[in-house]
């Protein structure tokens, strides 16, 4: 075992004397090395560096995307079917990676209101559906949660409501609002008072799907529909999906007469006001897409080159390895001296690229120095492949064609 | 033929390859014994299979059929590289030495090999090169600086190196003028009956083959005749 580690340490000690004595060749494949470490590195930089800048780009741009008439000219007063809640509702968590601030608010239903059951009550307001808690600017006056309830009530089924002021300070049960149907709402329904607003109007509003299920008269009841994109890169992804409900508004003007997954005819559009932004990041996008279409020829030529040179700098040693061979040097130890001499080259190659790209860099090259690595992963695969060549090779072949 | 001093014994050997178009026997049903001590020469025609052989008997090839005995053990069941680095040592036509170590360097590599420290090797390999006639002089000489001459020595120094047995030696004398390749054999037939060497030359050069002890004429990879 001693000796033969003795041995192995003196083929790696027979690599460096090849190395040393053969200096012109050992400089050329570490300059090779050298280039194709750069060469890579600045891609992969370029390409980072290039996201980095998409990614501050999108984060710039906020998009608002509005449902609107088929014709592009409202966006309150759509009577837009509830089917289109249900796929909010079923697509959820899918569609939380996209978008934020869901805003659907539903038609008003006229109701009779009161503290209990049993009392004659003949005060009457109305209910409306939302799916978020609204802002003073859209009503007008200010909305408040009581304690132990948020915003997300609006988007579940609980039997919970937003009341008047005034209307709350005059409930004998502080926390209980009864509504009693005008024709087909008979019986009457207890909905807890989770918050109150400070409007003078007799509105009461609850979550969208409670309202849906309680108070709506037909199934055309949603008065508006709005969200936000969580980044403007989302851009495509929402459109191509909001297509398959909606029409996108085009310039030509022609809309689609057939029905959509919801077998409803295509009348409701959809509008995502962008701007400049695809002005903006098409060329960047462009750059990044020709960059990674050469990013991964970059690695195949990695292994080709790493190949190639390793290759025909053993194929012209083919004689020296077969005297190895005759000698009685192992197939292992054959191989491991081709290798061990292309693995140091590759490594010196490697290192001083990285030095002169952390030059060209800074500490910011650090983050795509795994592409380095993996490029030296190839090259040594490509290596070990001419490597495994010429410890295979047939002894007296080679010396009889040496003759 | 003493038993005792048979070191390499070839029963019925046997070694085809597939081209193209046919099996071609190069070594077929060859058997013959080696004695230490005696030089011994294999002619034979360009393709009469001496080369073929020669690899068997080097441990580089094994037959496909039949068996090669070194010291009555099958060398179908021995560790070949073993075999090589310890038993029997071959010298070529072309000298082949490592172009980028110097003479002694050459002479060592099979002392490293098996793990011998880089002090003694040195020792020793300064030793085989005085034994075949190369002084210090030529120790720190690198293959291209020598004579063709100079280089077969080199590596008759190296197969001593070994301290093989058996010492192989393909056409040792082709590169070298008559009076060098004179010489070389004149070495080989030394090393063969004072060192106590088996050696085996493989030559076309019927002039060699006479100073051998032993003269083995192959044809179409079958022992001829044996004189």
């Amino acid at each position: 075992m001693k000796n033969r580690a003795r041995a192995s340490l003196y083929i790696v000690r027979y690599g460096m004397t090849g190395i040393y004595r053969s200096l012109a060749k050992s400089i050329a494949i570490i300059f090779v090395v050298l280039v194709m470490t750069i060469l890579i590195g600045i891609i992969s930089q370029t390409i980072f560096l290039q996201e980095q800048t998409l990614e501050s780009v999108y984060a710039q741009y906020f998009i608002d995307v509005t449902v609107m008439d088929e014709l592009c000219i409202r966006d309150t007063n759509l009577k837009l079917p509830s089917k289109y809640y249900d796929i909010i509702e079923s697509n959820l968590h899918n569609i939380n990676d996209y978008i934020t601030g869901i805003k659907i608010r539903s038609t008003e239903t006229l109701v009779r209101y009161g503290s209990n059951t049993d009392s004659e009550q003949s005060n009457f307001g109305t209910v409306v559906g939302l799916t978020y808690l609204p802002d003073r600017e859209e009503f007008g006056y200010k909305f408040q949660m009581l304690p132990g309830y948020t915003e997300e009530v609006f988007f579940g089924d609980d039997l919970v409501c937003v009341v008047p002021k005034k209307v709350y300070e005059n409930l004998k049960n502080k926390y209980t609002m009864v509504f009693h149907g005008l024709e087909e709402m008979d019986d009457p329904i207890s909905y807890t008072v989770a918050g109150i607003h400070e409007g003078v109007t007799e509105d009461f509003y609850c979550s969208y799907k409670s309202y849906n299920e309680n108070f709506s008269r037909d199934e055309f009841n949603i008065y508006s529909f709005k969200f936000s994109l969580k980044n403007a890169k989302y851009s495509d992804n929402v459109s191509s999906i909001l297509k398959r409900y909606f029409i996108e508004p085009s310039i030509a003007g022609a809309v689609k007469r057939e029905q959509n997954e919801l077998k409803l005819m295509y009348e409701y559009s959809f509008v995502m006001p962008k701007g400049n932004l695809d002005d903006v990041v098409k060329p960047i996008e462009s750059d990044i897409h020709k960059l990674k279409i050469v990013e991964p020829f970059l690695f195949i030529l990695s292994i080709a080159t790493g190949f190639v040179v390793s290759f025909l700098s053993t194929r012209n040693r083919k004689a020296e390895f077969a005297i190895m061979r005759s000698l009685g040097t192992s197939r292992g130890l054959v191989f491991f001296e081709a290798f061990i001499e292309q693995f140091i080259l590759c490594i010196i190659g490697i290192a001083l690229g990285i030095a002169i790209f952390f030059v060209m860099y800074g500490s910011d090259a650090i983050l795509v120095m795994w592409k380095i690595y993996v490029f030296f992963a190839l090259y040594m695969f490509a290596t070990a492949i001419s490597a495994l060549y010429v410890a295979r090779l047939n002894v007296m072949k080679i010396m009889k064609a040496k003759e | 033929m003493s038993h005792d001093k048979v070191v390499l014994q070839v029963k019925n050997a046997v070694y085809e390859y597939r081209n193209k178009y046919q099996t071609v026997k190069a070594v077929n049903d060859f058997s013959f014994s080696f004695e230490k001590g005696k030089l011994y020469a294999v002619v034979g025609k360009s393709g009469s299979g001496k080369t073929t052989l020669l690899s068997m008997l080097a441990g580089l090839d094994v037959p496909k059929k039949g068996s090669i005995y070194y010291k009555e053990q099958d060398t179908k069941e021995i560790n070949l590289d073993k075999y090589r680095r310890d038993d029997v040592t071959v010298i070529f036509q072309d000298f082949n030495l490592f172009p980028l170590l110097t003479a002694i360097e050459n002479v060592m590599y099979p002392l490293h090999l098996k793990g011998i420290k880089d002090k003694e090797a040195r020792e020793i390999a300064a030793k085989k090169m005085e034994s075949v006639g190369l002084d210090s002089l030529f120790q720190k000489r690198y293959p291209s600086m020598l004579s063709g001459g100079e280089q077969q020595r080199v590596a008759i120094a190296r197969a001593l190196a070994s301290d093989a047995s058996v010492i192989l030696a393909d056409e040792p004398t082709g590169n070298l003028d008559s009076e060098n390749g004179k010489n070389i054999i004149g070495l080989l037939k030394e090393l063969a009956h004072s060192g106590n060497y088996c050696v085996i030359v493989v030559t076309h050069d019927l002039d060699i083959a006479s100073d051998a002890d032993q003269v083995l004429n192959m044809k179409d990879g079958k022992l001829v005749f044996s004189e």
